[in-house]
């Protein structure tokens, strides 16, 4: 009975040391499911876009974010089809200056692009949807003229 | 009568070839004699100077107030495009900004208003020329340039460093000490700038780059810990550029490595000096030593210029009737003597240029991009140095030719370059500030092949001394 404690007891410390190191090691290679989560949100700040989400007319947008040096960061895009997000830009490793910036080219309505980084202290993913909206919606709304009827009157 | 008709024709031909060999010599200056020449004087006569003077200041204005690149926003990153001077459409785009340049410089108080960052940074992602300029200018000074009374505008900025013209006809113009951008509302139909953005786009719809503003990618705003910040207005290129390896030639030197003698006999003479009357020694090293009344010219083997005066006036220039005119005339003189050296090389103004500065630098262009000289103790390739009423007291020129090769060269990343310039400064600065990042050659003198670099300027060094 005391060997068999003992040997659940020693088998609970192991996991419990080697869980977070496990889970630090846990990167991603050339797919990453759409729900991936990582262990912590400060390892970089996306700058560009502030709320991770725009839409545009453009062909391509950039991604811009800040990071500690020597952070790793690589890029996916969620392929609807199969339900994964695939590697679109390999590991670069943000330098002395802090800044990162990449530009993704985009398909039709709705892009999906989760950043991954990566240190020693932990790994952060983060989503990113960028609408295209056709460059006609776009010319229709600007032409837009909205009038207010006063209410008051 | 057979005779007489052949001794009419013979007598006929040889009239004909005297008017020919007249002619020749009236316009051909290499058979005009030295020494006093009527043909010499009347080229230099004020008369003949009012047939010439408006095309040599078009063309010494290039040298003084051109942009050295011009961004055409489209309205989209992916086509946005930099424009160097070498390229074909520069001069187009060039000129059609400077008609709204012409009137917008001259407006009026009441046309003048503040822009808020979201307006003009609005203008950038429109459609819009965004013209760089290597220097800042005093904004009166400029306006000259333009034939306009900038008077008005100075009151809001006393010198400018950079304009974004809109589509809609609105001219920005940013105050270089502040960075903030006034707005002079022109009533311009822009429909030459529309059609010139659209041309622009087509011409180089297959361009990979993607150029962006630092203040799109908030790169302009620092976050948490970090050091750095870019100047809202600095490009964040995408991709390496590609540049071509340029060679110097030092135009004084023969293909034989003897000196040219007929390139300093024509330098000899845009210095008013007389070759067959000038007294003339060399020194030790190779440099030739002209000795004038009123100064001291030496044309050093290594292409360099060096002019002094010894009496208290100088060179005349220009007539001195404004500032303005004296610095059109030196660019003139400049360019004249590259001429000289059969040199095509662009040059640009590339010192700080307020009323009355009194010493002024160029700097070359090769390949739509500047070239930094570093040779000796030279760290320009023109320095002149002026009076008030257009005489030049001093003089060093270096004469070179850079010509363009075929291999192309791949600058390094831009944001590596970035991290190299922070890594540089970060160990003694607290807050940089990046005001510009700009592809250069640089020139340390020798004739070897030279590639394009990535180079950076910092705005402001702030060291804080409680850390």
């Amino acid at each position: 009975m005391k060997k068999k404690l003992l040997a659940v007891l020693s088998i609970v410390l192991i996991l419990s040391c080697t869980l977070p190191a496990i889970s630090f090691a846990a990167t991603y290679g050339a797919t990453m499911p759409i729900d991936a989560k990582g262990n912590s949100d400060t390892i970089i700040y996306i700058k560009r876009p502030e709320s991770l989400s725009a839409s545009t007319s453009d062909l391509t947008y950039t991604i811009s974010a800040v990071g500690a040096q020597n952070t790793a960061i690589k890029i996916y895009k969620y392929n609807p089809a199969s339900g994964l997000c695939y590697l679109i830009k390999d590991t670069t490793y943000i330098g002395a200056s802090g800044f990162f910036s990449t530009v993704v080219t985009l398909n039709d309505d709705n892009n999906i692009f989760m950043v991954y980084a990566e240190n020693s202290t932990g790994e952060q993913i983060t989503r990113i949807d960028i609408s295209k909206i056709r460059k006609s919606t776009v010319n229709k709304l600007k032409s837009v003229t909205v009038t207010m009827k006063n209410f008051l009157g | 009568m057979n005779k007489e008709r052949i001794k009419s024709f013979v007598l006929v031909c040889l009239v004909m070839i005297n008017f020919i060999l007249a002619a020749k010599i009236l316009t051909d200056k290499k058979l005009w004699p030295y020494g006093y020449n009527f043909f010499v004087s009347l080229e230099k006569s004020d008369i003949l100077k009012v047939f010439t003077y408006s095309q040599d200041k078009k063309a010494a204005k290039t040298h003084i107030a051109t942009p050295e690149q011009i961004i055409v926003n489209t309205g989209d990153q992916t086509s946005r495009i930099a424009i160097n001077p070498d390229n074909e459409i520069f001069s187009e785009i060039s000129l059609a900004a400077d008609e709204i340049l012409n009137i917008a410089l001259n407006s009026d108080s009441k046309n003048i208003f503040f822009s808020t960052k979201s307006e003009w940074v609005s203008e950038l992602n429109g459609r819009s020329l965004c013209l760089n300029y290597d220097i800042p200018y005093e904004t009166t000074l400029f306006g000259k340039f333009f034939d306009a009374d900038a008077s008005a505008l100075s009151e809001y900025l006393p010198s400018l460093s950079r304009i974004i013209i809109s589509e809609n006809g609105s001219v920005y113009f940013e105050d270089f000490n502040s960075g903030n951008f006034y707005k002079a509302q022109t009533s311009l139909n822009p429909k030459k700038l529309v059609s010139i953005i659209d041309k622009t786009k087509n011409m180089y719809s297959d361009n990979q780059t993607i150029i962006n503003y630092s203040v799109d990618l908030k790169f302009d705003e620092t976050f948490g810990s970090q050091k750095a910040a870019l100047s809202p207005t600095v490009l964040v290129y995408s991709t390496p550029v590609n540049m071509p390896l340029v060679m110097a030639i030092n135009p004084l030197l023969s293909p034989n490595n003897t000196l040219n003698f007929e390139t300093i006999d024509k330098i000899l003479s845009i210095f008013d000096i007389n070759a067959n009357t000038v007294r003339r020694y060399p020194e030790v090293n190779g440099t030739m030593v002209f000795v004038e009344n009123d100064g001291i010219l030496k044309i050093h083997p290594d292409g360099v210029i060096r002019y002094q005066s010894t009496d208290s006036r100088g060179f005349s220039i220009s007539s001195g009737n404004s500032y303005a005119e004296t610095l059109i005339g030196i660019a003139e003189f400049a360019h004249s003597l590259n001429a000289a050296s059969s040199s095509d090389t662009d040059i640009y103004l590339s010192s700080e240029i307020f009323e009355n500065s009194q010493k002024v630098t160029f700097d070359y262009r090769a390949s739509g991009v500047g070239v930094e000289m570093d040779f000796d103790k030279y760290k320009n390739a023109i320095t002149a140095e002026i009076t008030s009423d257009g005489f030049l007291t001093s003089y060093t020129h270096v004469l070179r030719n850079y010509i363009p090769g075929s291999t192309l060269l791949q600058t390094p990343e831009y944001i590596k370059t970035l991290d190299e310039a922070i890594e540089k400064y970060s160990m003694d600065m607290n807050n940089i500030e990046i005001q510009k990042i700009y592809i250069s050659y640089t020139d340390s003198g020798s004739f070897t092949p030279k590639s394009a670099k990535w180079k950076t300027k910092v705005k402001s060094i702030v060291i804080d001394e409680n850390e």
